[in-house]
């Protein structure tokens, strides 16, 4: 049985690595005692994936967890079990369901995440920075990665952007052409500035192509 | 909640997920509702501090007591501590992120002499001055506890009070004293003089230390009726299932040891003359067979590991292994967990054990024959013969492991070239049979056992002795060899044996800028040595000289129950290469443990008949 689960993380673990939240979320489904399914082979291990990587320093209120179970069991069980067990204070579980055998993986149809920004920056200061980047019909911006740097449109990155009262909420892209961080995005906005000061950056949610998120995602082929 | 002081601290380091608490079974008890707040300590950082059982025990103790808090405290790396000074954020505990300053008492635990350094760093952080002298009523007491205590000389001015052997109890009797404390509002040096009567604590600043003019150690006195003439360990006879760790905290960051550790006994009477902790922890004590299982079950259910570790001195040599194993084994594989055994007793019985146990990850074995030839094992009484080496490999090679690590020791007394000779002859044959990592420590010299009277080889020598191994095994392809840098050797036997005169030196070199001397990349030799060449202490006196048969130490009133007498004469079997039973499967070698202490061997194949 294929499951798909949505957490929310507790401030205090914006500071652990995703291999350390892979580690977490694994020991927590095993104090759950849910019969995880195991792939095969030499060295044996659960199947577990987590959906998208959460940059370190990020709070979170959607890391979703695709698991595979050995033997099916009702969803109200399932999370019972994850509600009850230690640690589910600080992984909280917000939502969850059984998805088809070969539907693809999470992380294949994860392409966008929204974020808020919480920023010491004036209202007025960041009304005209969105302003200015609605206004444009590109914006060339420097991507730097691994493998070298390259040119991409952040125009195309970016899905939403509005100002809140504590900064910003905005959907940037979590796949191709290029992946926007809520850093760089804070660098096209205030260009030639010192960074403007983050109070906390929280990713909000994950979303398909559509838009939709996958717990709401239909997977029957009409959606 | 992270306090906002610390959250800043965060971002701006190397893996902050060390630094903020909150694990799964991590226990918060909330301050304004406790009598008494005990900080666990560990002298190194979260990762090997969270990896260490006896902390774990010690928690788990405490905090059962309603009104008692432990809280453990960790060494920060070099960045956080930087960070800490130059913030002035005071060093924390994981559980209530309180600075050290408001706890009772501190206890650290003393496992290896290279820890004493930050052991000052983490103090410096906490705003606790360094030395006892200095310390006013409303600061925390410092006790010190683990294998380094039975020598605590070269510590003796930092600490307060030292607590020796098993800790199960002596705790709850400290923390009884702490209550009395806080009832009677008893000033620090009479709380002191309470903890002096407790059996197995030693107060050092009840002792005056004298030595001769020729520099060696004359005398430790009393300077209050209260201090004892001799402190012996404490050791539990029985060891109860609330001493298995059930709940262990688990980390959000990686640490060396992510498992659950599992304790199948206490103590290790094979005898082998290099080897503190055999001395130390007498006579074997095993816990049931029928607790270990239950603790195994309860342990993986409470964590969600994946692994479980057995660790005692010699797993192996638990009395009933042969059915305690499958049986662990079966209950594990219900879970999906994975047994481990950390290195063997050389013989293919236990390699034939181990591969029932390593089902599925058959990747590699530790063996520790420590020495190279068969005259220098009878020496130092490793009852291990080549042929028993070679069948162990053999049986590892038949039953699918893919290779084999060997221990070695190399500067044992009376070693020689003929020796190393014929370590290398043995490596390759066993190459022979399955590649191998070998790996090559340096002897230290331990207090309270039989070579507590020789001489380390200087460093020149242990370096040579290294490159001869190296240069002849340098061309197989199927031995991969690792040694140690032997400065840091030389250290640990300056420490492992010396006296209060090192404390000026420790905290010499700490104000140097010595600290997490076990990581390589923090070690500074050189500042060591500036600070003993500042003091005017020669470090050879105390780590390549050998002790006189009459000559005092200056540990010797501290006591582990075996008599110096049949260490001396452990000492000359070694030189006759005479052999010396194991008394939990053999007669009583007389070493004064059980008469002294007033207990006995006990084991599972006992309590069954």
């Amino acid at each position: 049985m294929r499951v798909w689960l949505k957490f929310a993380r507790a401030t205090e673990l914006s500071y652990i690595s995703h291999l350390d939240a892979q580690r977490a979320f694994t020991r927590l489904l095993r104090r759950a005692s849910l019969p995880l399914a195991y792939s095969r082979g030499f060295n044996p291990h659960p199947l577990l994936s987590l959906g998208a990587p959460l940059p370190l320093g990020f709070g979170s209120e959607a890391d979703y967890l695709d698991v595979t179970l050995a033997v099916a069991m009702p969803l109200e069980d399932i999370a019972n079990a994850l509600r009850s067990s230690t640690g589910s204070e600080v992984l909280k579980l917000v939502g969850l369901r059984a998805v088809p055998e070969r539907t693809p993986a999470l992380a294949a149809l994860v392409k966008w995440a929204e974020y808020t920004i919480e920023l010491s920056v004036s209202k007025d200061t960041l009304e005209s920075a969105v302003w200015e980047f609605s206004a444009k019909t590109a914006v060339p911006f420097v991507k730097e990665t691994k493998r070298g740097s390259r040119t991409v449109d952040a125009k195309g990155l970016v899905r939403r952007l509005t100002r809140t009262d504590l900064g910003l909420n905005c959907v940037l892209s979590m796949a191709e052409p290029a992946v926007l961080r809520p850093e760089e995005l804070l660098h096209i906005l205030a260009p030639g500035q010192e960074t403007w000061k983050t109070d906390a950056i929280v990713r909000r949610e994950l979303y398909t192509e559509q838009l939709v998120a996958p717990l709401v995602l239909r997977l029957d082929g009409k959606g | 909640m992270i306090p906002q002081h610390i959250r800043d601290l965060l971002p701006h380091v190397d893996k902050p997920a060390r630094y903020i608490g909150g694990e799964v079974n991590a226990v918060r008890k909330d301050p304004a509702a406790v009598g008494l707040r005990l900080a666990l300590a560990f002298p190194d950082t979260y990762e090997v501090g969270m990896s260490h059982l006896g902390l774990k025990i010690l928690y788990q103790i405490v905090n059962a007591l309603p009104d008692v808090a432990a809280e453990r405290v960790c060494a920060p790396h070099a960045d956080m501590g930087e960070l800490m000074f130059s913030r002035g954020v005071k060093l924390y505990s994981l559980e209530n992120y309180s600075p050290l300053t408001e706890f009772d008492a501190i206890g650290f635990t003393l496992q290896y002499e290279l820890s004493y350094t930050t052991i000052l760093w983490m103090l410096d952080l906490g705003g606790i001055p360094l030395t006892n002298r200095e310390r006013a009523e409303h600061h925390p007491l410092i006790i010190g506890g683990g294998p380094c205590a039975f020598n605590a000389e070269p510590v003796a001015d930092m600490f307060d009070a030292f607590a020796l052997g098993e800790g199960e109890e002596v705790i709850l009797d400290i923390v009884e004293v702490l209550r009395i404390r806080k009832k009677r509002s008893l000033s620090r040096q009479e709380t002191l003089r309470l903890l002096a009567d407790v059996p197995g604590v030693y107060v050092p600043s009840l002792y005056r230390a004298a030595y001769h003019d020729d520099g060696t150690f004359a005398s430790l006195l009393p300077t209050d009726a209260v201090a004892k003439p001799r402190v012996h360990k404490r050791v539990q006879q029985e060891l109860k299932p609330e001493y298995l760790v059930t709940s262990p905290v688990v980390p959000f960051a990686d640490i060396v040891h992510d498992r659950i550790m599992l304790e199948l006994f206490r103590g290790c009477t094979r005898g082998c003359r290099f080897c503190q902790a055999g001395m130390l922890y007498r006579p074997v004590r095993e816990f049931a067979s029928v607790d270990i299982s239950t603790a195994a079950d309860l342990a993986v259910r409470s964590t969600g590991y994946e692994e479980v570790s057995l660790t005692s001195l010699s797993t192996m040599d638990y009395s009933n292994i042969q059915v305690l194993l499958p049986e662990l084994v079966k209950r594990m594989d219900c879970h999906g967990v994975n047994l481990s055994l950390p290195s063997l007793r050389v013989d293919s019985f236990s390699v034939d054990l181990a591969s029932q146990v390593a089902k599925r990850k058959k990747s590699g074995l530790t063996l520790a024959p420590e020495a190279g030839s068969q005259r220098l094992r009878d020496c130092i009484n490793k009852q291990v013969t080549e042929e028993d080496l070679l069948a162990a490999c053999r049986a590892a090679a038949n039953l699918g492991f893919k290779s084999i690590k060997l221990y070695f020791m190399i500067g044992l007394p009376t070693e020689t070239e003929q020796d190393l000779a014929e370590m290398v002859e043995l490596i390759l044959k066993a190459a022979r049979i399955l590649p191998l990592t070998v790996s090559v420590s340096s002897f230290v010299p331990k207090p309270h056992t039989p070579f507590q009277w020789e001489a380390q080889c200087s460093m020149y020598e242990l370096e040579a002795r290294q490159r001869y191994l190296r240069d002849r095994l340098r061309a197989q392809r199927r031995v991969t060899f690792n040694y140690h840098d032997p400065d840091t050797s030389f250290l640990e036997a300056i420490f492992s044996r010396g006296d209060r005169r090192l404390g000026a030196v420790i905290i010499d070199a700490y104000r140097r800028g010595c600290k997490l001397d076990g990581w390589s990349e923090h070690f500074r030799f050189d500042l060591w040595m500036d600070a003993f060449a500042e003091a005017g202490v020669d470090p050879c006196f105390y780590a390549n000289r050998e002790r006189g048969a009459g000559e005092l130490f200056p540990w010797e009133r501290l006591h582990a129950g075996v008599e110096r007498s049949f260490l001396w004469q452990e000492r000359e079997h070694a030189l006759t290469l005479s052999h010396t039973v194991d008394c939990a499967r053999a007669s009583c070698t007389v070493c004064g443990v059980c008469p002294t202490l007033q207990v006995r061997t006990h084991t599972e194949r006992e309590r069954a008949q």
